[in-house]
């Protein structure tokens, strides 16, 4: 009888361990998930080893999307730790420094003023916090400031802090969108900084004209919320020092980033404003913006070197350059760089700068190449080198008005294949690459069948005049980029698939 | 606090280790104390007045019945008792229209000045109701009756009455349960194994029909009812062929729940269904369908109507007048009728009546007049009545006359109701003909996704095989039961996940009531 009893509950406490296992899974699964790698910057975050981080910079997306702790390392050596979130509210600077402290001994905060001028979001602004931190008294300390605070200056709302402690309780019908990333991990984000390639110019004098415009009060909540945190800076004891990254927002922002600025000094507390800083930065207004709130990867790269420079220079920070606990930095920068390419790829329309993106990544992808109709009038010296560099010895003979047919395949590297048609002859060829069924062709007369590079049952060429090259992640097989220089044409046009 | 919310099974996990942690003595008492705090934290608690009231009445009256009928004068002490009895029951269903029954009156009056508009329609202000007033109510006049017609003994302890009054899971969508049905509430109970997985099991299946199909079913209903304007011709029979899924869903799914935590008690729960879709007719329909209420109905209403002297003497003049088979059948009809009405009254609106209880007092009469005809054409034309497809047509029909039935349970009112089987009788005119909406995305228009039809088709066909399962087999659980460690346990975790993934629970969703739950 005590043996049936003993092996019931044994057996019920194993079952248990499993569907407690099985939900600690399914939580990690259904968690927060937006287009802001909320989630995989905290992850990543809380994978760092400890008391690797000289600065730590807390903020909204004004510091996730202008900081790439990689280039910082790469460059000067520096350590630098962000902990920030797309609309981060600001009430919760202080909690997210205790978080940083568990782990990390910093001797420098920077603490981005922001979002000081915007209205606090309930969701998702607390909940790309909260419900990616990890389970601790932290966590529900901060659950309860954040919801309270929101509570106090908006009473008609009603935020349920039950359905923050568990966030399950919201999360459990993503089932309908779950994706890639919710089993993975997120590929697109470097210790919290993501790629960003869009575009959208600015006019630099009138952005700059409401540099020094008169003052207009932050939210009555957001002064409130700064003066408790000034509070919590006074007994501190580590150096805070408050940034307003470069923007290119409306003139009322501007006004209220000044009245903040005020009341910080009036404290007694630094504030660096890199909008004052701009030339200094380098920051193109016409290309290095993807919006009012931004930078592109293009202007975080420029804001990125300035800051570290600042840092060396104003704190005499170390140079932690090959030092064995900051190998994370040195295996994110290369991810970062890797894909930093692969989207700038798929982006440039210069042969030129197309063929050094080729050169970089050579390694660990695919490259296909075939031509179709005249070929090589306008193809320069400087394209045959670097396709010669590639290990395309036969390119060279595509450059002139003539007609040539042409295949090749440069995979990690090394070239597997590559001809030139002579006397006007088609090209074809078909192999095996890994599991992949190649069938590829090149028609040197504008007319006959075209010219084709087909993986398995797809078609990945363009088929337009000049060279068609498609390139594809060695790992993956996914299609990085397909695209076709006319190499008739003077310009020597660039054509992607849905902008023909 | 709901009985799917988080809260409730909070509640129910230090209900259980309590009952069962201290001695079996007095269980009892913990388990009266344990309903007093669940109608404190799920009503307001100073309605539990009414409660007191009403059980106070029926102990003074059952006790003073059986002490009555000792003494000397025995039958004219019982006289006297009983025109107590009768007085609390009056009383009894007095408060529950002063208090439930206000819908009813004020939609009666609405529904009368639509014919007559010389009748006023008063506003009565809203009060605060008991919660599961209609359940206790019937239980406890039940209990009343049975102990005046000496079927079942009087409970000597307040206290022990009081809790098959107010026993906590009944006190939501019942079900309706007869006091000796009940005598194991007082009884010393063990913990075993047994009870606790299978009515963990039970609120499990009762949590998915809930959450994931009657939530689902009632996303596409509540949208086409909106706007039957707008979402005319097919939509409309869509809306009237999945409300039934959506009722039988929510309030069989909620019985479940409610079995299940009884259980967890070591307390057994009759059953409210029996696979009611699967009936062949409508009298069948409503043999499975709620029984509890069909039979206290039966019991308590029907059959005295029908044993009365009146209907008696009536019975007699009609067989003399019409013959055997026609008086019996007037005479059903009248009984019938009042029975349909008290429970058109129960559900406590004026459209439940003139919808429901006339519509199924008529199709009832309809097929117990036209039953030994219809048989004598099937057996003429030699249609094979044993054959599934004869028995598949048969429960569709039955469904289908359900369906109209239930659309004045729905409806706001009964213009609403009628203009919504307008609705669905245009359907098939050039305007309103529109069978496209299937095939061209306008079904994603009532806010549910593909991924979402994909669940409720996944999940009626899950409810098809457990129900053709009790219906040849008995409980599926029992069944389950018998197999390896490794298959049953795969079923009921997929079954939690069914439940934690696909549920409608949790902030973005405004879970619904029970429906049941406004009686």
């Amino acid at each position: 009888m005590k043996k049936t009893i003993w092996k019931k509950v044994i057996d019920l406490g194993v079952f248990a361990l499993v569907l407690v296992l099985g939900f600690l899974y399914l939580n990690k699964v259904f968690g927060f998930q937006d287009n802001t790698h909320s989630r995989a910057a905290f992850k990543q975050f809380y994978e760092m080893p400890e008391n690797v981080a000289d600065v730590a910079w807390i903020g909204s997306s004004a510091v996730q999307e202008y900081i790439i702790p990689m280039q910082m390392y790469e460059e000067y050596g520096v350590t630098l730790l962000p902990l920030a979130l797309g609309s981060m509210p600001f009430d919760a600077t202080e909690l997210l420094i205790k978080e940083v402290e568990k782990t990390q001994d910093p001797s420098l905060y920077l603490v981005d003023l922001r979002d000081l001028a915007f209205e606090p979001l309930a969701d998702p602004g607390i909940r790309r916090v909260t419900d990616n931190m990890k389970l601790s008294k932290n966590r529900f300390d901060l659950i309860d400031k954040l919801t309270n605070d929101w509570q106090a200056f908006h009473p008609v709302g009603n935020l349920d802090r039950f359905d923050y402690y568990f966030s399950f309780m919201k999360y459990h019908s993503r089932w309908q969108d779950l994706q890639k990333t919710d089993f993975t991990d997120d590929e697109n984000c470097f210790m919290g900084y993501w790629i960003s390639t869009g575009t959208e110019s600015f006019d630099k004098k009138q952005i700059m004209s409401y540099f020094d415009t008169e003052e207009k009060p932050i939210p009555e909540e957001n002064v409130v919320f700064l003066n408790e945190f000034l509070d919590f800076c006074d007994g501190f004891g580590k150096k805070v020092v408050f940034t307003c990254t470069p923007n290119c927002l409306d003139e009322e922002y501007f006004a209220q980033f000044n009245f903040a600025k005020r009341i910080i000094r009036e404290r007694g507390y630094e504030v660096w404003d890199m909008n004052d800083h701009v030339d200094e930065i380098g920051l193109d207004y016409a290309t290095d913006f993807r919006g009012k709130l931004h930078v592109n990867t293009l202007g975080a790269e420029k804001v990125t070197h300035y800051v570290a420079q600042q840092l060396v220079e104003k704190y005499n920070l170390k140079d932690h350059r090959g030092e064995e606990k900051c190998r994370v930095y040195e295996r994110y920068a290369e991810l970062y760089h890797r894909k930093r390419n692969e989207a700038y790829l798929s982006l440039e329309t210069d042969l030129d700068k197309y063929l050094d993106y080729l050169l970089e990544l050579s390694d660990g992808t695919t490259i296909y190449m075939t031509t179709f109709g005249p070929q090589g009038a306008y193809l320069t010296d400087a394209h045959i080198e670097k396709l010669r560099k590639l290990g395309l010895v036969q390119a060279g003979g595509l450059k002139g008005e003539d007609y040539h047919s042409y295949l090749a395949i440069v995979s990690d590297g090394e070239v597997l294949h590559e001809t030139i048609g002579v006397d006007n002859a088609d090209s074809t060829y078909a192999t095996y690459i890994g599991n992949t069924k190649v069938s590829m062709s090149s028609a040197s007369w504008k007319g006959r069948y075209g010219c084709s590079i087909r993986l398995g049952v797809s078609e990945r060429s363009l088929g337009e005049n000049g060279i068609n090259i498609v390139v594809v992640d060695k790992e993956s097989g996914e299609v990085l980029d397909s695209v076709a220089f006319d190499t008739a044409d003077p310009a020597v046009s660039c054509t992607r698939s849905g902008n023909n | 606090m709901t009985i799917t919310s988080l809260s409730f099974f909070l509640f129910l996990i230090g209900a259980v280790t309590v009952y069962y942690i201290a001695p079996s003595k007095f269980q009892w008492v913990r388990l009266l104390l344990l309903s007093l705090i669940f109608y404190g934290l799920a009503a307001k608690p100073v309605t539990f007045l009414y409660v007191l009231i009403s059980t106070g009445m029926a102990w003074c009256v059952t006790n003073g019945m059986e002490s009555g009928r000792k003494k000397k004068d025995g039958a004219k002490n019982l006289q006297t008792w009983k025109f107590i009895m009768v007085l609390t029951i009056v009383i009894d269903v007095f408060l529950w229209f002063f208090l439930k029954g206000r819908e009813f009156i004020t939609s009666s009056l609405w529904g009368l000045n639509q014919l007559f508009p010389s009748i006023r329609v008063i506003e009565l202000p809203p009060v605060a109701v008991a919660m599961g007033m209609g359940y206790y109510t019937l239980q406890i006049i039940s209990y009343t009756i049975d102990c005046y017609w000496e079927n079942a003994k009087p409970q000597r302890n307040f206290l022990k009455l009081l809790l098959f009054c107010s026993f906590f899971p009944q006190m939501i969508t019942g079900p309706i349960s007869r006091y000796d049905q009940l005598s194991s509430l007082y009884e010393e109970h063990r913990i075993k194994y047994v009870n606790l997985a299978h009515g963990t099991q039970r609120i499990l299946w009762g949590m998915f029909k809930k959450i994931v199909v009657a939530e689902r079913c009632g996303i596409i209903v509540n949208a086409v009812w909106a706007d039957f304007t707008l979402y005319g011709g097919i939509y409309t029979w869509i809306a009237l062929l999945l409300y039934p899924l959506q009722l039988y869903s929510d309030f069989s799914g909620c019985c479940d729940i409610v079995i299940g935590v009884a259980e967890l008690f070591d307390i057994k729960l009759v059953e409210n269904f029996k696979n009611p879709f699967f009936s062949q007719t409508s009298q069948e329909f409503w043999q499975r369908w709620h029984i509890t209420l069909g039979t206290w109905a039966k019991d308590y209403v029907l059959y005295p109507v029908l044993k009365s002297t009146r209907l008696q003497k009536l019975n007699k003049k009609l067989k003399n007048r019409f013959g055997k088979k026609a008086a019996k059948f007037i005479t059903t009809a009248i009984g019938m009728a009042v029975l349909w009405l008290v429970l058109g009254i129960w559900h406590g609106a004026f459209r439940h009546i003139i919808g429901v209880s006339l519509w199924y007092w008529i199709i009832l009469m309809l097929e117990d007049f036209l039953k030994p005809r219809t048989e004598k054409l099937n057996a003429k034309f030699g249609f094979k009545t044993d054959s599934f497809g004869w028995k598949f047509f048969r429960a569709v029909r039955t469904y289908l006359t359900y369906s109209l039935g239930i659309v004045f349970f729905r409806a706001k009112d009964v213009a609403q109701g009628f203009s919504f089987l307008r609705e669905v009788g245009r359907t098939f005119t050039p305007s309103r003909w529109n069978p496209w909406i299937l095939f061209d995305d306008s079904i994603l228009k009532l806010g549910i996704s593909y991924k979402d039809i994909n669940v409720i088709v996944i999940s009626v066909l899950a409810l098809i095989a457990v129900a053709a399962f009790r219906e040849k087999h008995g409980y599926a659980r029992n069944w389950i039961d018998t197999q390896p460690v490794l298959f049953r346990r795969t079923l009921y975790v997929a079954l939690l996940l069914a439940v934690v993934l696909l549920g409608a629970y949790g902030p973005g969703y405004s879970a619904s009531a029970f429906i049941y739950g406004q009686f």
